[in-house]
């Protein structure tokens, strides 16, 4: 390769898009190195405090696309603190300061001011998409500068996001010349649309391909903005609590028929069964399903509409389905290859004799055989199904289930469900997500540890016994990245095993364990390159420092801790200690 | 505190509809009732009358004849970390879902409590300026949510836009006389013969209106005072009027 010019290799280079792979050729040598470091548009950053801006940019200084992830993923469960941090001002600073000609920002659980949206829409002349996934810090202002002045933005993309609700006209501020619009989603945003900006604004878009609403557009506008999108591929509706009239309703299945490229649909919150059915034109198009906010729909409309949808890829629903909706799923999604059962009735209100068990599980691990991702919630599990789902499908890289009830065993034979999961890891060849939930000993660990090779994140909730269990998993997943534990009996011991093992990892959250605040003093030193942060929201930094000589035996609440190649973060609020 | 005020007595209105026999098993063990009382003190971290748990534990004593304070029914023997009062964070649902069967988002405030999550921390929650989920007293009505026999939609009515129980009788008649037309015949045929529902309030009607207050008993609406009930319900119910007794008693 060294008789070639760098251009070549270059181009060669500009094949390779997978950051993993990427990050393997700039490894080989030092020119490959600076090749592949000068060329390098998309970066993915894992954890935004393990490297800084600065030094982001004077590695890639091409740079097009930046993707940034803040806050830990058990704050999706408000176990952090919202003051936490994870701020993309700085990284929006460095990189118009530095002129970088960004076109692409996406980031997931950080906070996002208006000012940030402000700098950004002006620092980035060429900027074209911006994807923000479960921010906040934001409202529709910093929404209308990014409409404003972002003259080629493409896509804007804001999923369940914390957006305060000016109700301005931020849809109005995307100027007439605007036409290049192919996704638009803001279908968290809480308060009124601007119905006619929004109309005008899809009007147009002729490469609009993703439209998603919020909850305030209404049936008719719906019809109206179908009607001159019919082009859509991707499309999340609004809410519409009344019952349509017969006119509305049949204009609106008029305007669907003509889409005739749907292939994904969305939303439906606070949905009349009717509305779904308005749909039914071109239901067997779909390839993604997410009725996963349509509360209001009973299991049997679902049922009725599902099994029109043969082509069905991504499905995710609620639990209101049922065992025997799972079982239509099973019979008529034999695409199926991603599926999210979420819990419809976490009041336990209802006695809910429709909710999902374990049968649904097994209905569709024999049905689909294409599925190689699954999120459960359940109320009750067995071994013997998680066995058998593990014989069926032997295909899975994500397996997450959640039993609901914490440290529940198998409900036929009140066992643990060490032995189900073990079938699971064991037969699951290529697994690299894990959740685990119900009545666990060590013993999930040592099978989990011995065949799981692939395993990158792993989740852990109210299960084991001993040090023993956490540490056959540090010892045997060798691909580890992120491992979540919360309200499980781990300590020092396993915490401090293996310092080194941290440098293989992305991150370590531990919370209601039996790490204390010595042991984790500890590793802080032995481990200087590793941020070890203690979250402890009923003190602030001075007093944890006082109790310093009396209180190493001190459990520590919560533990997150992450390898860096910047030292300890200036950001952080007084909850939060650095070790 | 109104939820507290009965000092473990059952209100008159509810006991009239309690078969005899039942009756007297109930207030026998008042102590047991009182115990649970004091639960409900110790381990409530939220405020106190919205803790549904709580609400559960009494139901099930009605219903089921045997105490089951804690809503686990499965308990292993050696238990590490159970969680017989709510967890934080647990089930892993994000916000955004948590509040669906709530309803609407301007009902997402009232119940920090709701899932049977309560939060640790109220704090972050104070941020001045920020709209959060879990943040208490949002401006809007007071959403309740309210089923009817033999129809699958339910509906919410806004409690603080009605004055009086015959203006709350009027909004069920609209809400669900077209819905449950359309139920009885095919989904899609519309206008269906449409009867006025009546005789919600005083038994006279084919069906009868009833409610859930805040510590999940099941009532007749009509009998206390307008203010009273809007600060006490929590849900409201369309029954057959043939259906009460059992309705009442056995909890649907």
């Amino acid at each position: 390769m060294n008789y070639f010019p760098d251009e070549v290799i270059e181009h060669i280079f500009d094949f390779i898009a997978s950051h993993k792979d990427r990050n393997s050729i700039s490894l080989v040598s030092k020119s490959w190195h600076k090749i592949e470091r000068c060329s390098r548009k998309r970066v993915f950053i894992g954890n935004c405090y393990a490297i800084n801006p600065e030094r982001l940019i004077e590695r890639f200084p091409s740079l097009r696309s930046l993707t940034l992830k803040g806050k830990p993923h058990f704050a999706d469960f408000n176990l952090v603190p919202h003051e936490w941090g994870g701020f993309v001002h700085p990284w929006i600073v460095a990189l118009a300061k530095a002129r970088v000609g960004l076109e692409e920002l996406r980031l997931k659980r950080m906070v996002v001011s208006d000012e940030s949206l402000e700098l950004l829409s002006r620092s980035f002349a060429s900027f074209k998409s911006l994807v923000l996934v479960s921010c906040e810090g934001f409202t529709t202002d910093g929404l209308a500068s990014v409409a404003a002045n972002c003259r080629h933005l493409c896509e804007l993309d804001l999923q369940e996001n914390e957006i305060e609700d000016h109700r301005g006209q931020w849809l109005n501020c995307f100027p007439e010349s605007s036409t290049a619009l192919t996704s638009l989603n803001f279908s968290c945003l809480k308060g009124e649309t601007n119905l006619a900006a929004l109309e005008r604004l899809v009007a147009r878009s002729p490469n609009l391909e993703s439209l998603k609403v919020n909850r305030a557009v209404p049936l008719d506008a719906l019809t109206r903005l179908l009607s001159c999108a019919p082009q859509l591929v991707d499309l999340g509706v609004g809410s519409y609590e009344n019952e349509p009239d017969q006119e509305s309703f049949v204009k609106l299945m008029d305007a669907i028929k003509k889409c005739t490229s749907l292939r994904s649909l969305s939303g439906f919150s606070e949905v009349a069964p009717l509305c779904l059915t308005a749909f039914y034109p071109i239901c067997q198009n779909l390839t993604s399903l997410n009725l996963s906010y349509a509360a209001e729909i009973q299991g049997n409309h679902l049922i009725r509409f599902i099994q029109f949808c043969k082509r069905l890829q991504r499905l995710w629903i609620l639990d209101s389905i049922g065992d025997k909706g799972l079982e239509v799923v099973a019979s008529t999604c034999k695409e199926l290859q991603e599926l999210r059962v979420f819990p419809s009735d976490l009041h336990d209100e209802e006695d809910n004799d429709t909710a999902v068990t374990e049968i649904g599980l097994v209905a569709i691990s024999a049905g689909c055989p294409k599925l190689h991702s699954i999120l459960y919630f359940c109320k009750q599990m067995t071994n013997a199904a998680l066995i058998t789902v593990a014989k069926n499908c032997p295909n899975f890289i994500r397996f997450r289930l959640c039993i609901l009830e914490p440290n529940k065993p198998d409900h036929t034979t009140s066992q643990s469900l060490d032995e189900g999961f073990g079938a699971i890891v064991q037969a699951c060849k290529g697994l690299r997500r894990l959740s685990v939930s119900g009545l666990l000993t060590d013993k999930v660990f040592l099978y989990i540890g011995m065949y799981a090779e692939q395993l990158e994140m792993l989740s852990i909730a109210f299960a084991g016994d001993t040090d023993k269990g956490m540490l056959y998993v540090l010892n045997g997943c060798k691909k580890m990245r992120k491992l979540e534990i919360r309200d499980s009996p781990f300590g020092n011991a396993a915490l401090l095993a293996d310092v080194d093992k941290y440098r293989t990892m992305r991150s370590l959250w531990m919370s209601s364990c039996e790490v204390t605040l010595g042991g984790c003093k500890r590793l802080a030193r032995n481990a200087p390159w590793l941020n070890v942060e203690i979250i402890n929201e009923n003190e602030n930094n001075d007093l944890m420092m006082e109790r310093n000589e009396e209180d190493e035996r001190e459990k520590v609440d919560r533990l997150y801790l992450y390898r860096t190649v910047v030292g300890a973060r200036k950001d952080a609020p007084p909850c939060v200690t650095i070790l | 505190m109104e939820g507290c005020s009965r000092n473990g007595e059952i209100s008159p209105k509810l006991l009239h509809l309690i078969p005899q026999g039942r009756r007297n098993w109930f207030l026998a063990d008042k102590s047991s009732v009182s115990n649970t009382e004091e639960k409900k003190l110790e381990l409530k971290l939220g405020p106190p009358g919205e803790d549904e748990d709580e609400d559960k534990s009494i139901l099930s004593l009605a219903r089921n004849h045997h105490f089951s304070p804690s809503i686990t029914t499965n308990k292993p023997t050696s238990q590490k970390r159970t969680a017989p009062s709510p967890v934080v964070g647990w089930p892993p649902v994000r916000s955004f879902r948590k509040n669906l069967s709530n309803g609407s988002s301007s009902k997402l405030g009232k119940d920090s409590t709701s899932n049977g999550v309560v939060l640790k921390n109220q704090k972050y929650d104070n941020d001045s300026g920020r709209e959060k989920t879990m943040e208490p007293k949002r401006r809007g009505g007071l959403f309740v949510k309210i089923n009817m026999y033999g129809v699958p939609i339910g509906r919410k009515v806004d409690l603080s836009a009605h004055n009086s129980y015959e203006q709350l009788s009027l909004t069920v008649d609209k809400l669900f006389r077209g819905l449950r037309a359309a139920q009885r015949e095919s989904l899609l045929s519309f206008g269906e013969e449409e009867k006025p529902i009546t005789g919600l309030l005083d038994g006279n009607g084919e069906y009868s209106l009833t409610y859930e207050d805040n510590e999940g008993d099941k009532m007749l609406v009509g009998d206390v005072p307008w203010q009273m009930f809007v600060s006490s319900v929590k849900r409201l119910r369309v029954i057959k009027t043939s259906e009460i007794s059992s309705a009442l008693t056995y909890g649907r």
